[in-house]
C-alpha cells in the first residue's frame, strides 16, 4: 500500500490523543508539558502533510514557522510557570495533598 | 525505500508515544519524548519540510541539554509520576483522536483542484521582501527563547 496522507494523518490523530490523554490524566507539570509537547507534534505533523505531500506550497512554510513561533512563548511560558510552581510549593504534582 | 522509511519512522513514534503516555518514570518519558521528535523530525524529511526537521532537532537538543544538567534533581524527586488514567479519560481522548482522523481524512480524500502557485513570484527568493515578518519572528523567537534559558538556568542552580 502505497504512503498517502492518511498515513500521516492517523499518526497525527495518534499523537494528538495519547497528548490529550497525558494532559487530562496526569498531575504532574512536566509531564503535562510533554503532552502539549506531543499535541503540537500532531498539528505541526498534519499541516506539512497537507502542505506537501500534494503540492508544494511555500506559504504554507511560512504559516508553519508562526505556529512554531506561537507554540515555543507558550512552552516557555509553561516552563517559567512550573517553574515558579515549585519554587513556591517545593512539589510538582498539581493534586492537592488529602492529608491537609 | 519512502515506504518503508515511513512504516520504521511511524512505528518508532507509535511505541515511543505509547512508552510516554503510560510510562510511570518521568525521566524514562523525557527520554521518549527525545526519541519521538527525533522520529517526527525524520518524517518531516520525508514530507519535503527539512526546516522544521532542523528545529526539531534543535529542540531535541535545547531539551536535551536541560535534562543532563538536572538528572541529579530529577533522579531525586521526579521518578515517579501520579498517573491516572481512568477509563473515562481514555475513552474521551480516544474518541477525540478518531473524530481528529476522519476530519482530516475527509479533507484529505476531497479532490481539491490544484493550486496555481507561480514559483517565480512566490518562492524563497523574495522572503527577505515579502515574508520579512515572518523571518523577524523566527528571529526574536530564538531570541527569546536562548534568553529565557539562559536566565532559568541561572536562576535553578538553587534548585539543585
Amino acid at each position: 500500500m502505497p504512503v498517502g496522507i492518511n498515513h500521516f494523518v492517523f499518526i497525527g490523530s495518534l499523537l494528538f490523543g495519547l497528548g490529550l490523554c497525558i494532559v487530562i490524566s496526569s498531575r504532574n507539570i512536566v509531564k503535562i508539558l510533554l503532552g502539549i509537547i506531543l499535541m503540537f507534534l500532531s498539528s505541526v505533523l498534519n499541516f506539512a502533510a497537507f502542505s506537501n505531500i500534494k503540492w508544494f506550497n511555500p506559504e504554507s512554510h511560512i504559516i508553519l514557522l508562526v505556529v512554531i513561533f506561537f507554540f515555543v512563548l507558550l512552552l516557555i511560558t509553561g516552563y517559567i510557570l512550573a517553574y515558579n510552581f515549585v519554587k513556591k510549593y517545593k512539589m510538582l504534582s498539581l493534586e492537592p495533598d488529602n492529608n491537609d | 525505500m519512502y515506504d518503508s522509511l515511513y512504516y520504521i519512522f511511524s512505528a518508532i513514534i507509535v511505541i515511543t508515544s505509547i512508552y510516554l503516555t503510560f510510562s510511570k518514570n518521568l525521566l524514562n518519558s523525557l527520554f521518549a519524548v527525545l526519541v519521538t521528535l527525533l522520529a517526527c523530525s525524520g518524517l518531516y524529511v520525508l514530507l519535503n519540510s527539512e526546516l522544521f526537521a532542523l528545529l526539531n532537532i534543535l529542540a531535541i537538543t535545547i531539551i536535551a541539554s536541560i535534562m543532563l544538567r538536572y538528572i541529579p534533581y530529577l533522579k531525586k524527586n521526579l521518578l515517579v509520576d501520579e498517573f491516572n488514567a481512568t477509563d473515562s479519560n481514555l475513552l474521551s481522548s480516544l474518541i477525540i483522536s478518531l473524530l481528529t482522523a476522519v476530519i482530516s481524512s475527509i479533507l484529505a480524500s476531497t479532490r481539491w483542484p490544484a493550486p496555481e502557485i507561480n514559483f517565480e513570484i512566490n518562492s524563497f527568493a523574495l522572503l527577505f521582501s515579502k515574508y520579512l515578518p515572518a523571518l523577524l519572528a523566527v528571529i526574536i523567537t530564538f531570541s527569546v527563547l536562548f534568553t529565557c534559558i539562559s536566565y532559568l538556568l541561572k536562576k535553578t542552580k538553587s534548585i539543585s
